[in-house]
């Protein structure tokens, strides 16, 4: 096709890089929130490990009062 | 335009044997003004129907920065803090924003994918042009 004068599509190749920004833009977008589950998923688990962390430690502190209230036979 | 396509009709109208020079350049250029007419005018639409797509894509872009700054601010600093215990409540409330974000991402790639597709068509306006009177015939006499 390069043998005839060529058109001129100056306002389709606009609209063209203008979709493609945009296409970027949402690629971007869609990124971040994968990497914000992941995240959040990383967050849930730290706390959960926290949570049980802390309910060990209610737990031994409980057994061990429990026994230092204990009174001798 | 008896051609298959516009680029065919304005080879066509080079091919033919005219009477003198002047009218060969006289047709040769009344060829191409009237496909490049043609062209501007599917162009014209393609851009609009470019501009239909980024506009339609606004709710899903603010979704987006919702369903960001929840699972951010809400939950993901909160619990990662300690200022948020990940009790069944919290469960729930990120199994929805889960639901949410998923989706979210499922259509923002589709919406990109789309308009990658837009694009190749804007990019080429005269190729697309002739590949759309190839594949429907109907419309070369319109």
């Amino acid at each position: 096709m390069s043998d005839l004068p060529a058109y001129n599509g100056a306002n389709g190749k606009a609209a063209a890089s203008q979709l493609r920004r945009r296409a970027a833009q949402w690629t971007e977008k869609a990124d971040t929130i994968e990497a914000e589950i992941r995240d959040t998923e990383e967050a849930f688990t730290t706390a959960l490990a926290r949570q049980d962390e802390l309910q060990a430690t209610r737990d031994r502190l409980a057994r061990r009062s429990s026994t230092a209230t204990r009174v001798p036979r | 335009m008896p051609a298959n396509d516009l680029h065919d009709f304005r080879l066509e109208a080079r091919s033919t044997v005219y009477p003198n020079r002047a009218a060969e350049d006289a047709a040769v250029a009344a060829a191409d003004e009237y496909s490049f007419d043609r062209v501007r005018n599917f162009e014209r639409s393609l851009k609009l129907t470019a501009e239909g797509h980024i506009a339609r894509q606004e709710g899903v872009v603010a979704d987006a920065t919702a369903v960001t700054t929840e699972l951010r601010d809400e939950l993901c600093f909160p619990l990662a803090s300690g200022t948020l215990d990940a009790d069944q409540p919290t469960i729930e409330r990120y199994q929805k924003a889960l639901s949410k974000a998923t989706s979210t991402v499922a259509r923002l790639r589709e919406a990109a994918k789309q308009a990658e597709f837009h694009a190749a068509r804007c990019d080429d306006a005269y190729g697309t042009y002739n590949q759309t009177l190839r594949a429907y015939p109907a419309l070369r006499n319109r």
